[in-house]
């Protein structure tokens, strides 16, 4: 006669006997901590409970208690839209996929030892929380270099970027509001990579049709740190050329030096370094010049969150590099930590849809491995993405990603490439239309059910 | 006794299984690029359903688009950039969900 215990001891053994590893492995809890709740963040949490038929535990935690998009905001920087449409709040996340919210901040990532691979220290309010996990994902966007300033390098900086959407958004919409009707806006644009290539262009164009149709004296100055249009070139130098030819200079290889302005105004002068290439595409000093602006719109360069640096998963590059199969961290000791979103180094375009797309590939390669198989070898992701250049026109760039090894140097990246053509890179619109302009407001709510709901 | 732990044995094994069959799929791995526009698994996107679509009608749309130049719709660079083996999986995958 077996008892209980007998009977539990037999059905272990006899597991383990007939099933191992499969057996063992679901015995395994498995479980996720995300770390961001941004369009990567989101969408991992959302997928690993999708995909897994809810067997995956996912914790998601994230400090605020909603995310404010930065696709759509240079509209609201123009006053046509209302800054509530950037606003998506984690509720549905939690109730259609049984995601556990923390709200509050991660201030240690240490070996979990026995009680899991990773242990996280979360700081909610005043309550310290320790939770553990198989796999923890990192997805906390970028933080931006500070400004260097002439007048007091110590003050805190007046100048907007609004390149996190935010409480800067409105501010930039209510200086240039309020900018004089023959005022300059000034602003810069960082060394790429930096987020939404298309982006800077994109807020030159619909500043300068706001300033066309409400301050006809008023000019918008573009300072380039690159020295070209980084993305849909063809829609933005004809939009620079051709729309905006009046009103907007575009100055590329122009790379900041130091700002000058005064802490709560929004004008100053910026002071830049003129650089061009050379046959051997090293960059040459051609001189120094100043631009005085009634408005500052500073850019500055980023790189990945705080908890990135912290850990020490990012390299010289200020972004953490990663497999593109999986997203997980290549830094030694730090295997089961991944990488998304904007913070993340690879090939791929930092931009919303696109950490959308790379949260997938990320929440695929971790099922699999809880359940012993690699990532799947070729991975691709996709970007699709509108740009207004004016109050109703807009653009867009394509552009679909295969990873794969380069033939000369044998390393593995995503790479943009027409199957059929052969021809590498991305495919931008053949011109801006109205047609388009709706169609963006289509895909930017179709983006954000799809990441929020 | 013994025969109910096989059951309880038998009945792991073929979760642990299912859970791995669900838990790896390539198709809508690579699919999942298109949800972004056609919403999650091929439902309540903003540019048309594609769950429960027949293969060879999307593979036939997809082919049409390929021939066109990738500049004239944001569809067509799509289309062009997948393998004819990756947009046969991805169609594979949409074709066998329930339509709504």
């Amino acid at each position: 006669m077996m008892n209980r215990r007998n009977f539990l001891d037999t059905l272990a053994v006899g597991s383990l006997a007939a099933l191992a590893p499969l057996a063992v492995r679901a015995a395994t809890p498995n479980r996720v901590i995300v770390v961001g709740g941004g369009m990567a963040g989101a969408t991992v949490a959302k997928y690993l409970r999708l995909w897994s038929g809810k067997t995956v535990s996912v914790t998601l935690v994230e400090s605020t208690p909603q995310y404010t998009s930065n696709i759509m905001s240079n509209l609201v920087v123009t006053g046509q839209y209302s800054p509530t449409i950037l606003n998506y709040g984690y509720t549905n996340l939690v109730k259609n996929y049984g995601i556990s919210r923390l709200t509050g901040t991660v201030t240690a990532v240490e070996p979990g030892g026995s009680l899991g691979a990773w242990k996280v220290t979360v700081v909610s309010g005043s309550t310290t929380l320790v939770r553990y996990c198989e796999r923890l994902v990192l997805a906390p966007g970028v933080q931006f270099d500070p400004v260097p300033l002439t007048s007091n390098p110590a003050a805190e900086a007046p100048i907007l970027h609004a390149w996190q959407a935010g409480p800067q958004t409105t501010q930039l919409r209510d200086q240039l509001a309020a900018m004089p009707p023959t005022g300059t806006f000034v602003m810069t644009i960082p060394k790429a990579p930096y987020r939404c290539p298309p982006g800077p262009y994109e807020r030159a164009c619909v500043v300068a049709d706001y300033l066309k149709r409400n301050k006809p004296g008023a000019q918008v100055v573009v300072l380039d740190a690159n020295q070209d249009i980084m993305a849909e070139k063809e829609n933005f130098s004809y939009a620079f050329t051709t729309l905006y030819g009046s009103n907007l200079t575009y100055l590329p290889g122009h790379i900041v030096k130091s700002v000058d302005a005064t802490a709560g105004r929004p004008d100053g002068a910026v002071t830049v370094d003129i650089v061009v290439k050379n046959a051997l595409g090293q960059d040459v000093l051609m001189g120094t010049e100043t631009f005085a602006a009634q408005v500052l719109n500073v850019i500055p360069p980023h790189r990945a969150g705080s908890i990135v640096q912290k850990l020490g998963l990012a390299d010289a590059t200020g972004f953490a590099p990663v497999d593109g199969r999986s997203f997980e961290t290549t830094v030694a000791g730090k295997a089961g930590i991944h990488v998304i979103g904007d913070a993340s180094k690879t090939t791929l375009p930092k931009a919303g849809h696109v950490a959308n797309q790379g949260a997938k590939i990320c929440a695929d390669a971790i099922l699999r491995a809880f359940v012993g198989q690699p990532a799947y070898a070729a991975p691709t992701a996709n970007s699709a993405c509108y740009s207004p250049v004016s109050n109703t026109l807009a653009s867009w760039l394509t552009a679909v990603y295969q990873y794969q090894q380069d033939p000369t140097t044998g390393a593995w990246k995503y790479v943009a490439m027409d199957q059929v053509s052969g021809a590498a890179g991305a495919t931008e619109a053949k011109a801006p239309s109205t047609e388009q302009f709706s169609k963006m407001n289509t895909w930017y709510k179709s983006l954000m059910t799809e990441t929020y709901s | 006794m013994k025969a109910l732990t096989g059951w309880v044995i038998l009945a792991g094994a073929l979760w642990a299984q299912s859970a791995a069959a669900q838990m790896v799929d390539d198709g809508r791995l690579l699919a999942s690029g298109c949800f972004q526009c056609h919403g999650t698994s091929g439902l309540k996107g903003g540019f048309g359903t594609l769950a429960g679509v027949e293969k060879l009608d999307m593979m036939n749309k997809l082919n049409d688009m390929r021939t066109k130049a990738a500049r004239s719709s944001i569809m067509n660079p799509h289309a062009r950039g997948y393998t004819t083996y990756q947009l046969s999986l991805i169609t594979d995958y949409f074709s066998k969900l329930p339509k709504p």
